[in-house]
């Protein structure tokens, strides 16, 4: 079996699989450890809680100036009286930035890269669920189908398709990157 | 004598059979307060704003551009 799967796949693809699983694992038994810690602590975990910490600042920004606040064991609400959304652990989108940081590892041209790459990708994908939460607060505080249609399908495409483009991308992101740091 | 101390000791009787029971509920009282109405429904909680429910698609479309990446890679040698 493993010799039929050796011949048929491209060389070096099952070492990049394994590396890929492996940093994917790792990373998500670290984070789960950590989750099983503040849940002892009876805390919410941190990123969560400054996801929406800074997604209801953006919202305020946004103009809706009576946004409120407040956080629970399982996670925090923001919004108007009425129409609040609910921001748990699943939605900090870090299980994202982990599948991304994964293919990095399981790539792993050069070190200096990999990591620069995935501190900026991290901080890229909270970035953009900051920025896709207060949207979202803002839209169900005005109402209507559209906010629906933004948090099924718009959000949701557009953060997928943006980790697939990086990667695809990935040989020209390191090309730049190896320019700029000779220079 | 004898008739009053008979009608008194029914009287406490009928009386002490007609309390409440603790085991009972109290809907068996006659005096008890019924409800009239259910208690209102809570509101229904806000909404999720999940984003890793593609987890798995990702997961795989990662699998998939790393096997173009590595085929491509073959055919150039």
């Amino acid at each position: 079996m493993l010799q039929i799967l050796k011949r048929e796949l491209p060389s070096g693809y099952v070492r990049f699989a394994i590396r890929f699983s492996a940093a994917l694992l790792v990373l998500l038994v670290i984070y789960k450890t950590y989750l099983w810690f503040t849940e002892q602590k009876e805390d919410l975990d941190w990123i969560t809680y400054q996801v929406s910490f800074l997604s209801h600042k953006f919202a305020v920004a946004l103009g809706i100036a009576d946004c409120e606040f407040s956080c629970f064991m399982d996670g925090c609400r923001i919004g108007v009286e009425g129409k609040m959304i609910n921001v748990l652990e699943g939605c900090n989108g870090i299980k994202l930035a982990f599948v991304y940081i994964a293919y990095l590892v399981g790539v792993n041209e050069n070190t200096r890269s990999t990591i620069i790459q995935s501190i900026v990708g991290l901080m890229l994908i909270q970035l953009f669920n900051v920025f896709r939460i207060g949207m979202l607060v803002m839209l169900m505080y005005h109402g209507g189908e559209v906010y629906f249609f933004f948090i099924k399908y718009i959000f949701g495409v557009f953060i997928y398709g943006s980790i697939i483009v990086l990667w695809l991308i990935k040989p020209l992101i390191d090309k730049s990157l190896q320019r700029y740091v000779q220079t | 004598m004898k008739y009053l101390l008979v009608t008194l000791s029914l009287l406490i009787s009928v009386g002490a059979v007609a309390q409440q029971k603790k085991d009972k509920p109290v809907m068996d009282n006659w005096f008890a307060k019924k409800p009239t109405a259910p208690p209102p429904a809570s509101p229904p909680p806000p909404p999720n704003v999940p984003l890793d429910g593609g987890l798995i698609g990702l997961i795989a479309a990662g699998g998939a551009v790393g096997y173009k990446k590595y085929k491509d890679r073959k055919k150039e040698d």
